[in-house]
């Protein structure tokens, strides 16, 4: 019985050990968001609709003149399966642009230009929403340079854009560069967050733009 | 057609002028020029000489001052030549206006210009029953130089209605004025009648005609009815009367415009105005005498808190500069400086109408009534609203303010009025102001009342609205729109508009006859586009010319750009994993952590 005993302590496990490890992985789990959407890679199949359904400046049709702007109702970013409503929007309480108050939607800065107009206009979508869906702009980190945009105004007018340039910035930058510009051409810049959440602010730590320019 | 000629306010009047006056050799001593002279029933009173053949007839006899009665002695039959040779020069000279076809009524016609009113040229009608007549109404020649009335054809004839009136204006002269029918000439009774009727069909004059002129029908008959014809020329005074004031002098109104986009406070008594040192107060016209130029405009401003900018009649420099007459208006737009603003404040915009009732006192002076209407023609209501008349006081509120809280709300409209007595022609300007959002609203209306001569005034009317009246930082285009009537009674021509800082300001629609004149059921709209990227006021001149005054009236309007960016949005949710994976891992972890507890309680026992 003895001589048992003294077999069973010698193959002994660490189980408490382990344990404690998986304790704190439990822990992990059910208080950090680890999987955090930025790191988020595209699909097989988003990569192929993106290769495929890609279009060039060549494709857009004649664009709307300066004077027909109208306000903007929707924009399509083919290449990414963009097809959101824009919503106008102001300042949020914190003095930074409001955001749409729908995961799918997009929001257009109304104190700005319109898209279509000199100027550089702005429009933010979400990257994602608090159930866990994916936001309007979700996508917008697989946007390569050349890629088309359209909006729609409320006239039912189309007005297209090319994407010049993606670009990362932190939250807290100076947003002039994005917010306005001074070369007498009509610009759309696309802004949605990515980089990592940040608990305290209850943000994300970076923005992606995406610089457009309209097809003349 | 017409609205590419309105590109930029250039509408052009119809061309009537270069007609000149022939030399009428000796017939221009001659008052009365004929084969046969026959004056019924009274005196006919003659001033100039007179020819005639045979023995002067009728039931009247006639009298003649500052001349000779010739009969048919010489220079009798020269003259006679000379005058022929005068009508041929006349109807050489080509038509400048040619009325559309059939008889003309002169008082109603509205195709050649403002109605009743003629300008130098050569008017004609066409040859088809083309005959020409003078209506009640009556007619008024204004401005120098020369006035030709020519019937073409054969036979069409010139007359006047009873009691019908021509008169002279602004400079025109009745040894400037011809009519050259080709039938007979034949003049109401009670007209008052001026110029050189050459008409050797006949001319016969009504009873008891006043004419300042000369009857010349060498080969024909005329005949005269207690009349009263002078051929002595006769001028009318160049231009109204200069308004008050050192002769000649000229007046300015200085007009403080303040705007308080970025956080401050200051209004237009923070700002004391001065012209060439001397106090002024804003809204109110001083008299100025011409010497001295320029007159140099300054205001007591930190410039460290507020930039500055002259508008209206002022150059960049605050400098006026005035001429006899002169009816001119500066303005003068604070806009502060301080902390950057995300979110632009809303300007507020009026609209003021200033019509004077009656337009014109012919008979001398009397009592005038301003009314002056006040619109807001913003997205915000104003308060403080001020009206600054410069002769006329006081200005009472007589209806508009429906909820009495004394705020120009979007739905009302104010009335006001003001009566005085005016002795000498007048222009008459009023400045209203209003607030909101701490930026001011200006708008100015002048109207301009002639005393002592049979004018009517012209009256002009613009309102701008900018669209949008907000921009974000970095600004982007706006849209003016203008819109330009006409309150008087005149069609205006020679319609200009001006836009200190925006350009080309085009024609779009409101001729709706086509006569390239505004008329006062008609609403002209011009548009014009421009990129801002500050905050800017701009000062919109419209003119209009009728009767030989020129009506001007200003609209000022404020757009409001951001100086600041927003931060970048907010656009993402603290990253979630899937529910069911959340549960299944949750579920696998709880599960093999038992399994774990369970071992370990196993193992120490």
């Amino acid at each position: 019985m003895r001589r048992k005993k003294k077999k069973s302590s010698d193959m002994k496990i660490p189980l408490f050990q382990i344990m404690v490890v998986f304790l704190a992985a439990f822990d992990l789990l059910l208080c950090q968001n680890a999987l955090a959407y930025s790191a988020a890679t595209p699909s097989v199949k988003e990569r192929l609709v993106a290769s495929v359904r890609i279009e060039t400046v060549a494709d857009a049709p004649k664009p709307a003149s300066q004077d027909d702007v109208g306000l903007p109702v929707r924009i399509k970013i083919p290449s990414i399966r963009v097809n959101a409503v824009i919503r106008s929007v102001g300042l949020a309480s914190d003095g930074s642009m409001g955001v749409p108050k729908l995961p799918r939607d997009a929001a257009w800065y109304k104190l700005g230009p319109k898209p279509g107009e000199m100027g550089s206009a702005v429009i933010a979508g979400h990257v994602n929403w608090y159930s866990g869906a994916t936001g309007s702009f979700e996508r917008l980190k697989n946007l390569r340079p050349g890629a088309a945009i359209t909006v729609q105004d409320d006239k039912g007018t189309l007005i297209y854009f090319v994407v010049r340039e993606i670009r990362k910035v932190n939250a807290a930058a100076d947003a002039t560069g994005i917010f306005t510009s001074q070369d007498g051409k009509a610009h759309l810049n696309l802004v949605t967050c990515t980089g990592v959440w940040n608990k305290r602010a209850k943000q994300y730590s970076q923005r992606l733009v995406v610089f457009a320019d309209k097809v003349e | 057609m017409v609205a590419l000629s309105l590109v930029l306010g250039l509408a052009g009047p119809i061309n009537v002028s270069a007609a000149t006056t022939p030399s009428l050799g000796l017939a221009s001593t001659f008052v009365v020029l004929a084969t046969t002279f026959t004056r019924n029933v009274g005196v006919t009173a003659l001033t100039g000489d007179v020819g005639y053949t045979g023995v002067a007839s009728g039931s009247g006899t006639h009298t003649v001052a500052a001349g000779t009665d010739y009969g048919s002695g010489a220079p009798y039959s020269t003259a006679g030549t000379d005058q022929g040779t005068a009508l041929t020069a006349l109807n050489i000279q080509p038509c400048t206006f040619t009325f559309a076809a059939g008889a003309i009524n002169l008082a109603t016609d509205t195709t050649h210009g403002p109605i009743g009113v003629y300008t130098p040229g050569v008017y004609c009608t066409q040859t088809a029953a083309g005959a020409m007549s003078i209506g009640t109404a009556g007619i008024t020649l204004s401005g120098a130089g020369t006035y030709i009335f020519r019937t073409s054809g054969p036979s069409n004839a010139l007359t006047s209605v009873d009691g019908s009136v021509v008169s002279l204006a602004n400079g025109a002269s009745s040894c400037n004025v011809f009519w050259t029918p080709t039938a007979a000439t034949t003049l109401g009774a009670n007209t008052t009648f001026v110029g050189t009727v050459i008409d050797d069909s006949g001319i016969t004059v009504g009873a008891n005609t006043v004419w300042n002129g000369r009857a010349l029908a060498f080969a024909a008959t005329i005949t005269t009815d207690t009349d009263t014809i002078n051929s002595t020329c006769v001028t009318a005074a160049l231009t109204p009367a200069p308004v008050s004031g050192t002769t000649p002098g000229a007046t300015l109104s200085i007009v403080k415009h303040v705007i308080n986009d970025n956080g401050r406070t200051q209004t237009v008594a923070d700002f004391p105005l001065f012209v060439n040192g001397t106090p002024v107060t804003s809204g109110v016209t001083y008299d100025f005498p011409l010497t001295g130029m320029p007159y140099v405009v300054t205001e007591t401003s930190n410039l460290s808190n507020y930039t500055r900018t002259f508008s209206g009649d002022c150059d960049v420099n605050g400098n006026a500069y005035l001429l006899p007459s002169d009816r001119k208006i500066c303005i003068i737009t604070n806009d502060d400086i301080g902390p950057a603003v995300v979110v632009p404040p809303v300007p507020p915009l009026i609209d003021v109408v200033k019509v004077p009732s009656p337009l014109a006192l012919p008979a001398g002076p009397g009592p005038v009534t301003y009314t002056y209407t006040l619109r807001n023609i913003g997205t915000v209501p104003v308060t403080n609203v001020t009206m600054v008349g410069d002769t006329c006081s006081p200005i009472v509120l007589q209806s508009g303010d429906t909820n009495g809280n004394a705020q120009l709300d979007l739905t009302e409209t104010w009335v006001h009025t003001c009566t005085t007595t005016l002795t000498a022609t007048h222009t008459n300007t009023v400045v209203a102001t209003g607030w909101a959002n701490g930026i001011m609203a200006t708008d100015i209306a002048s109207a301009t009342v002639v005393v002592g001569l049979p004018i009517v005034p012209p009256l002009i009317h613009v309102t701008k609205v900018p669209n949008p009246l907000t921009l974000g930082a970095g600004g982007g285009m706006v849209t003016y729109t203008k819109q330009v009537t006409n309150p008087g009674t005149v069609p205006l021509s020679n319609v200009r508009l001006t836009d200190d800082k925006c350009s080309p300001v085009s024609f779009i629609s409101g001729d709706t006859n086509g006569d390239s004149k505004l008329d006062p059921t008609e609403t002209w709209v011009y548009t014009c586009r421009t990129n801002l990227t500050v905050t800017t006021t701009n000062t919109v001149t419209a003119a209009g010319d009728a009767n030989g005054l020129t009506a001007r009236d200003f609209a000022l309007a404020t757009v409001v750009v951001a100086a600041a960016v927003p931060a970048l949005p907010n656009t993402g949710a603290a990253p979630e994993t899937s529910v069911l994976a959340w549960l299944a891992a949750t579920t696998g972890m709880f599960g093999m952590l038992l399994i774990l507890y369970g071992a370990w309680k196993k193992q120490t026992r």
